[in-house]
């Protein structure tokens, strides 16, 4: 009985502090969420209004005319599309070679790609934008998307995935007759689909909240991402926060609604991700 | 036989080149092309860079906002303990096998998903003058004035330490409860007829098995808090005595157009980050990349 009535107790106080903890993790949000629907006479108001009293949508109205959100998110989502496809297509081709096929050079391609991991290169900033001019890539979505079409991160997650395929599905494919290109397209590919899903959703998170490389990269405000868009806004409408707020709102709205979508790549797919 | 071999080769290539190429452009050729450049004055409209020598490297090394930047970093390596402290703890919390529990771990990882633009002008919003933080003190008659929590160089700093430490509590969480849940049920179990008790069981089993994720979490945070640069851009656009490396090669290159000097700094930061991979390779072994066999 004693034992029990302890249990309870620890269970209670377990969930105290998730909901304590739930709240201080959630309440800027909410403080911005309650924020966006105020008028200009309660945002003062003592207690703190979290529920507006006479809640408006006119912060909303004045963000779309303000400035061109419509057009910041199609420009993200371009933006993220072009990023995710070149992430996940190039990781998955380029990491197949290095772990299926025999080859002179193999170790050392490989060591090669892993060595930018072990040097700090901050230098890349400026190279890069330079880089991207020569190109004439400025103020272009490609120039946004090119220095980090292919990944590290990417190549290593997707060679995991291949080391995992049985050596003998390949083999029996080549006896039944396909020829090398068939072995990836028909039998290794499929069988890694499911990792380039948790790469392209690490990759949409990345590019959908990348922010100083657009900034420096684009120069014209109808090019812009939400990000870049929302941090111009900030200093725009210093004073009026409420408009930043309605804003920040719908900023979030998306990714949230992704992320609700995908959780389970987040949350579990760090274990195979990480630390395999 | 032979053109099997043929047909791997084209393979290895048609799916090598593109990848490589790219990462020969963006990845290799700036860690050569940084240094250089930090030697010279580089004019970008004439795309021209002249040799000026150590020239750079003296500029950086007499301006003051080089060594405010320098203290700032390491000022911020503070958040490493405190972020992985608080993790760990929020990570056991939420391994317990409780109705809801996932909900709560999804909404610890919130802030870590909405992205550091969103999550610094909401704060930005409770910092300020008139934000909730000032207006709750001043109410509970903590305060008198509002403080200046931003823009007062002995806050401002901290306020953005607190941002970054804030964001990152979930990111370290979900680190930290992958490996929690690694670490085999049968040792647990092992342990609990042996009559091991609820201490015992984590000082003994779960902290020595947590501890290459603790090793990975570790260097991980100690180089995102030395290249820390959202949060002072949105935050206090590096004013208040905030500025960081990052931040200072930023605004070399992209608000003063001195990119040769921005090279020269950004030569210095990595020097840093190097010293700091290799006390991390040498203290801790392989750590990051290798460690995942």
């Amino acid at each position: 009985m004693k034992n029990n009535k302890k249990k309870i107790l620890r269970v209670v106080f377990t969930y105290i502090l998730l909901i304590g903890l739930a709240l201080f993790f959630t309440f800027p949000f909410l403080w911005v969420l309650s924020t966006s629907f105020k008028g200009p006479e309660n945002v003062f108001a003592w207690p703190p209004e979290w529920i507006p009293k006479k809640p408006t949508i006119e912060n909303y109205v004045a963000v779309f005319k303000k400035v061109p959100m419509a057009k910041y998110f199609l420009n993200t989502f371009i933006i993220t599309s072009l990023g995710v496809v070149f992430q996940v297509v190039l990781a998955s081709l380029a990491a197949y070679p290095l772990a299926r096929l025999k080859w002179k050079g193999k170790d050392l391609v490989f060591k090669f790609i892993l060595l930018p991991m072990l040097i700090p290169m901050q230098g890349a900033l400026i190279v890069n934008f330079i880089t991207i001019i020569k190109l004439n890539l400025y103020n272009s979505y490609l120039g946004v998307v090119l220095p980090s079409a292919v990944t590290i991160f990417g190549i290593f997650l997707m060679r995991q995935h291949y080391l995992s395929v049985p050596a003998e599905l390949e083999d029996a494919a080549r006896i039944d007759g396909c020829n090398e290109f068939q072995v990836f397209w028909k039998i290794s590919f499929p069988l890694v689909r499911p990792a380039t899903s948790a790469l392209a959703i690490f990759a949409f998170t990345a590019y959908w909240n990348s922010f100083l490389w657009p900034l420096i990269v684009l120069n014209s405000p109808d090019k812009y991402p939400v990000q870049v868009g929302l941090a111009q806004l900030s200093s725009a409408f210093e004073p009026n926060f409420r408009v930043a707020s309605a804003a920040i709102v719908l900023v979030m709205v998306p990714i949230l609604i992704f992320f609700y979508l995908t959780q389970k790549f987040f949350i579990e797919g760090y274990k195979g991700a990480i630390l395999k | 036989m032979k053109s099997r071999k043929k047909q791997v080769y084209f393979i290895v290539f048609l799916f090598l080149v593109v990848p490589l190429t790219l990462l020969g452009i963006f990845t290799y050729y700036p860690i050569v092309r940084g240094v250089v450049l930090s030697f010279t004055k580089y004019n970008m409209l004439l795309d021209k860079a002249d040799w000026v020598g150590l020239k750079n490297y003296a500029y950086l090394f007499k301006d003051k906002y080089f060594y405010i930047a320098l203290k700032n970093i390491f000022k911020y390596l503070l958040v490493v303990p405190f972020i992985q402290f608080f993790s760990i703890l929020i990570a056991v919390l939420v391994n317990q096998k409780l109705p809801g529990i996932k909900f709560f771990r999804t909404l610890f990882y919130v802030p870590v998903i909405t992205g550091s633009v969103v999550v610094s002008m909401a704060w930005k919003w409770i910092f300020n003058v008139d934000g909730l933080l000032n207006y709750t003190l001043i109410n509970f008659g903590l305060i008198k004035e509002p403080i200046l929590w931003l823009s007062d160089s002995r806050y401002a700093i901290y306020s953005a330490m607190f941002v970054t430490f804030w964001r990152g509590l979930g990111y370290y969480m979900v680190i930290y409860l992958a490996g929690l849940q690694n670490i085999p049920v049968e040792l647990y179990e092992a342990a609990k007829i042996d009559g091991a008790n609820k201490r015992d069981i984590f000082y003994k089993i779960t902290l020595p098995l947590l501890r290459p994720t603790m090793l990975f979490c570790f260097i991980i945070s100690t180089l995102a808090a030395l290249k820390v640069f959202e949060e002072i851009y949105l935050l206090t656009q590096g004013a208040s005595g905030t500025t960081t490396m990052m931040y200072l090669i930023y605004d070399y290159a992209f608000v003063r157009y001195k990119f040769g000097i921005s090279a020269a700094a950004s030569v210095v930061f990595s020097a840093i980050l190097l010293i700091f991979t290799i006390i991390n390779f040498k203290f801790f072994g392989l750590g990051g990349a290798k460690n995942e066999k």
